[in-house]
C-alpha cells in the first residue's frame, strides 16, 4: 500500500485517463443518492478533487471506479447525510436475522411478474428505487446499475461481503413490494 | 489520508455448491438465486434442473433477472449538468500550480 510518486504532469495524466471516464456514473451515482441535482453536483465536484489530493495513494492500474465510488460514498455520509434530515432507518440487526431465518421466503409478491415489470414504464421502476431508505438503494445501485461485484462493494462500503448479499437481498425484496404496490395502483396487475 | 484507501483484495470464497447430479431443494435453489443472478456464481446442473422442475423458483428467477436488466437499462444515466467537467478540471489544475 505504498505511495506512488508522481510529477505534476503525471498527475494530471492520471487522473485525466483513470478518473475522469467515470463522471457520468459518478454523477448518476451521487444524483440516486442525494436525489437532487445540486447536491449531486457538489458531491461530484469534492470527490474529483479528493481523489486528486489523495492520487499518490491510488495505485494504477487498479480498480479506479471502487475507489472513486468509494470516496464519493464517504463524502455523502460524511458531507451530506449529515445535514439531511432523514436519518438512516435500516436496522441491521433485523436485516441479518431476515437472511438467516430457515424458512423458505418464496415471493412475498406472488403476483407480480416478469412480463408484468417488463410492461412498466423506466419512470416506475426509479421511483421505487428512489422510494427505498438510502442504505438499501446503495447496494441495488452499485450492484444493478453499475455492475460492481460483491467484493468490490464490500470495499466501497466497508462491510462485510455476506452483508451485502443480505443488504441486497433485502433490498430486492423492498423493491419488488414497491412495484407490486405501483403495478396494482397502474392496473398491471 | 487512511480513509480513502481501499483494503488489500480479499477472496470472495464461495461457500455454496452442490453435486451435479443432485438434486436441490428450493431452499437451497433460493439461496444461490441472487449469486447466480448477479453472476456470482456460475449455475450448476442441479439448479437449471430445479428451475426446470419448480415453477415458483423459475418465476423468482425470471423476475429478479428482469428487474436488474430493466434497473440497468433505465436506471444507468443522468443528464450531467453543463459545465460540470469543465468546472473540475478548472479547480483541480488551476490549483495544482502548473
Ligand atoms: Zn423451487
Amino acid at each position: 500500500m505504498g505511495k506512488q510518486k508522481y510529477t505534476e504532469q503525471e498527475k494530471k495524466d492520471v487522473f485525466n485517463r483513470e478518473f475522469m471516464p467515470y463522471v457520468d456514473s459518478m454523477y448518476n451515482f451521487a444524483y440516486r443518492l442525494s436525489l437532487d441535482q445540486d447536491d449531486a453536483k457538489d458531491l461530484v465536484q469534492d470527490t474529483y478533487l479528493k481523489a486528486f489530493r489523495f492520487i499518490e495513494s491510488f495505485e494504477q492500474g487498479t480498480n479506479a471506479k471502487a475507489w472513486l465510488f468509494r470516496i464519493l460514498k464517504n463524502s455523502f455520509i460524511n458531507d451530506f447525510r449529515k445535514k439531511s434530515k432523514e436519518p438512516s432507518k435500516v436496522d441491521y440487526q433485523e436485516v441479518e436475522s431476515f437472511y438467516n431465518s430457515d424458512e423458505v421466503d418464496h415471493p412475498i409478491t406472488t403476483d407480480l411478474r416478469d412480463d408484468t415489470v417488463k410492461e412498466m414504464m423506466g419512470d416506475e421502476i426509479s421511483n421505487a428505487l428512489n422510494a427505498l431508505d438510502v442504505d438499501f438503494r446503495t447496494v441495488i445501485i452499485l450492484c444493478d446499475i453499475e455492475g460492481f461485484k460483491y467484493d468490490e462493494m464490500a470495499k466501497i462500503l466497508d462491510i462485510p461481503i455476506g452483508t451485502v448479499r443480505s443488504r441486497l437481498h433485502r433490498a430486492r425484496n423492498l423493491l419488488k413490494e414497491k412495484l407490486n404496490s405501483y403495478a396494482k395502483k397502474m392496473g398491471y396487475l | 489520508m487512511e480513509s480513502e484507501k481501499l483494503p488489500e483484495n480479499s477472496d470472495a470464497h464461495h461457500e455454496h455448491s452442490s453435486n451435479c447430479n443432485g438434486t436441490i431443494t428450493c431452499k437451497d435453489c433460493l439461496d444461490v438465486l441472487d449469486m447466480v443472478i448477479d453472476q456470482e456464481e456460475s449455475p450448476t446442473e442441479a439448479f437449471k434442473q430445479h428451475l426446470k422442475d419448480c415453477l415458483p423458483c423459475l418465476e423468482k428467477y425470471n423476475l429478479d433477472k428482469a428487474i436488474k436488466e430493466i434497473l440497468h437499462k433505465r436506471c444507468n444515466h443522468q443528464e450531467l449538468p453543463p459545465g460540470l467537467v469543465d468546472s473540475i478540471k478548472l479547480r483541480i489544475f488551476d490549483n495544482a500550480g502548473s
